[in-house]
């Protein structure tokens, strides 16, 4: 038995998949050991904190830090297509058909077919993609906040 | 200005042997990328800041492939060279993850059929050194159990949490450091 439990607080600032992450796994062996161990890791604050728990009295806690040096930034995972709020697009590099859907950093099962309905258009601040039929809209929040006068349009 | 067509590689002979249009870049909405396969060699014409690009292979070089970056938010890409015998129209295992991370390596991650010694096996694989710095199989009877995978954190880390007979074991793969902790219960 596995019981997975995600609990992100994330932004969606760009670069970096996960400014926060927190993940919490609790699994129940019970043929080799016959015990519940727990894994969690909670990452902030360019701190990774990972937590192997086997009981109240035993478990292995072991901290990873990234260098204040190193620009986050910089880095980039080329499998997003976009995010939104708490919702993202991931498409491996692969020339598969396949499309994942992520809410709150967890996998949808939904079956998403690029081939049959999939097509990204991007104009300078506003990138809409389009994904069987559904619309996902990212635009420049900064820039659109800053408008003296906005003009709304309805799409149907 | 963007040139609407590009005059063929002199390499080009269009009497000898297979010509092939390779569609692996047709996934990203690139209007002007090409790419073409010539007996004995292997030209690649891609735009790039309105500028055409080449690159070219021939038959000593043959090994080596070719991995696009793309930048969905950005609209930007970038190729990178490697040994490792990626293909885009592989669908054997699950969809790649390509991550850059801060200290600007790239990194392969994902499940593969066959890569070396390895089947049906989680990799993640320096993609410019082609060094393998974390491997797992699957499922296997008796060997290694792979329960779960973290996608890249921060562009930084990958969890793997594996049990098997023996042992309950979580890796933390360090993509800066090129390293792997391993955290385990026996």
């Amino acid at each position: 038995m596995h019981k997975f439990g995600y609990n992100v607080d994330r932004d969606s600032k760009g670069t970096v998949f996960y400014q926060k992450y927190y993940i919490d796994i609790r699994l129940h062996i019970y043929r080799q050991f016959g015990v519940d161990i727990s894994l969690t890791a909670s990452y902030q604050n360019r701190e990774l904190e990972v937590v192997l728990k086997v009981s109240e009295d035993i478990s292995i806690v072991r901290r990873y830090a990234i260098d204040t040096k190193l620009d986050l930034s910089a880095s980039h995972l080329y499998s997003v297509i976009v995010t939104s709020d708490e919702y993202m697009l991931l498409k491996g590099t692969r020339v598969s058909d396949h499309v994942e859907l992520y809410y709150k950093n967890e996998p949808q099962d939904v079956s998403i077919n690029i081939n049959s309905s999939f097509r990204t258009n991007r104009h300078e601040d506003v990138t809409i993609t389009e994904v069987n039929s559904k619309y996902f809209i990212v635009f420049n929040k900064a820039k659109i906040d800053k408008l003296a006068t906005k003009n709304w349009y309805h799409v149907l | 200005m963007i040139a609407k067509s590009i005059k063929h590689s002199f390499l080009h002979k269009k009497s000898s042997g297979k010509v092939e249009t390779d569609n692996s870049l047709r996934i990203y909405p690139l209007p002007a990328t090409y790419m073409r396969r010539i007996d004995g060699g292997f030209p690649m014409f891609y735009v790039k800041n309105d500028v055409i690009n080449y690159y070219a292979r021939d038959k000593g070089i043959m090994k080596y492939n070719l991995i696009s970056l793309y930048d969905y938010k950005s609209n930007q890409y970038d190729i990178i060279v490697t040994d490792y015998p990626y293909s885009f129209s592989d669908k054997s295992g699950e969809d790649m993850v390509l991550v850059r991370t801060p200290n600007n390596k790239y990194y392969i991650d994902g499940i593969v059929k066959e890569y070396q010694n390895f089947e049906d096996a989680l990799i993640v694989l320096n993609v410019e050194s082609g060094s393998l710095l974390y491997a797992c199989r699957a499922h296997l009877r008796g060997t290694v159990n792979r329960v779960w995978h973290s996608m890249p954190i921060a562009n930084s880390f990958i969890i793997v949490l594996t049990t098997s007979p023996k042992e309950i074991a979580v890796y933390v793969v360090d993509l800066i450091n090129g390293k792997v902790d391993k955290l385990t219960m026996t």
